[in-house]
């Protein structure tokens, strides 16, 4: 059996112990483990550029991922249904509370329907059910002239 | 302004005349408020027949054109 020390550690081991160049007949210089270890460092170093990428390409929908992101969670909710997410929050109340106080931050930023018919008509305090969708939009750009204002001052 | 539409193509007119600097921020903070007081009186009517249990038509949310 032929063996070969390897240039990064140092240590002789067997032939079969190192990677082929893509030629497929010469091996390379330095052992399967150092090479192992070289593209992990590699890997890791451009983790949060390769995720910067990810998530810019997600922001974008290229291929359209968001909206089968979207499709996926509508359609597993349909098949759960309301019933088992209300299941879910009575057994997790913490998780559900947290759950919630993220949804009402994100809707107070972006100013989502959600938010503002909650604003409007909390469905807990108030007996409508439908909220008229010309409130909600007179509603929102209220809101979004008293930001400005704010932010103005 | 006559209905809801109105007052929506006046707000939108108001947050872009204040985003160009066209008007003072009190200005629009003003008609904000006013526009508060209309939504709110409108949410009450809202409220009011769904106590009720009353599905009337609120003219004032009504669009222009129906």
């Amino acid at each position: 059996m032929t063996t070969k020390t390897c240039t990064v550690c140092g240590k002789e081991k067997p032939e079969s112990d190192y990677r082929l160049h893509s030629d497929k007949k010469t091996v390379m210089r330095y052992c399967n483990d150092c090479h192992l270890a070289k593209r992990r460092a590699q890997h890791a170093a451009k983790r949060e550029e390769r995720n910067a990428q990810f998530r810019a390409r997600y922001a974008a929908n290229v291929n359209g991922v968001k909206d089968k992101h979207a499709a996926a969670r509508k359609a597993k909710y349909a098949k759960q249904g309301r019933a088992a997410l209300i299941e879910w929050a009575a057994a997790n109340p913490e998780k559900a509370a947290e759950a919630q106080r993220k949804k009402m931050k994100r809707g107070r930023e972006r100013l989502s329907d959600y938010y503002v018919r909650r604003l409007l008509c909390h469905p807990e305090r108030s007996a409508v059910k439908q909220v008229p969708e010309i409130l909600i939009e007179c509603k929102r750009l209220q809101l979004m002239i008293e930001r400005e204002c704010r932010e103005k001052r | 302004m006559k209905n809801a539409e109105e007052l929506r193509d006046e707000l939108a007119q108001t947050f872009a005349q204040l985003k160009a600097g066209e008007i003072k921020s009190s200005e629009a903070a003003e008609l904000a408020n006013l526009a508060g007081k209309m939504i709110g009186s409108a949410k009450v009517q809202v409220e009011y027949y769904a106590l009720r249990k009353e599905q009337p038509r609120i003219e004032w949310l009504e669009s222009s054109n129906s």
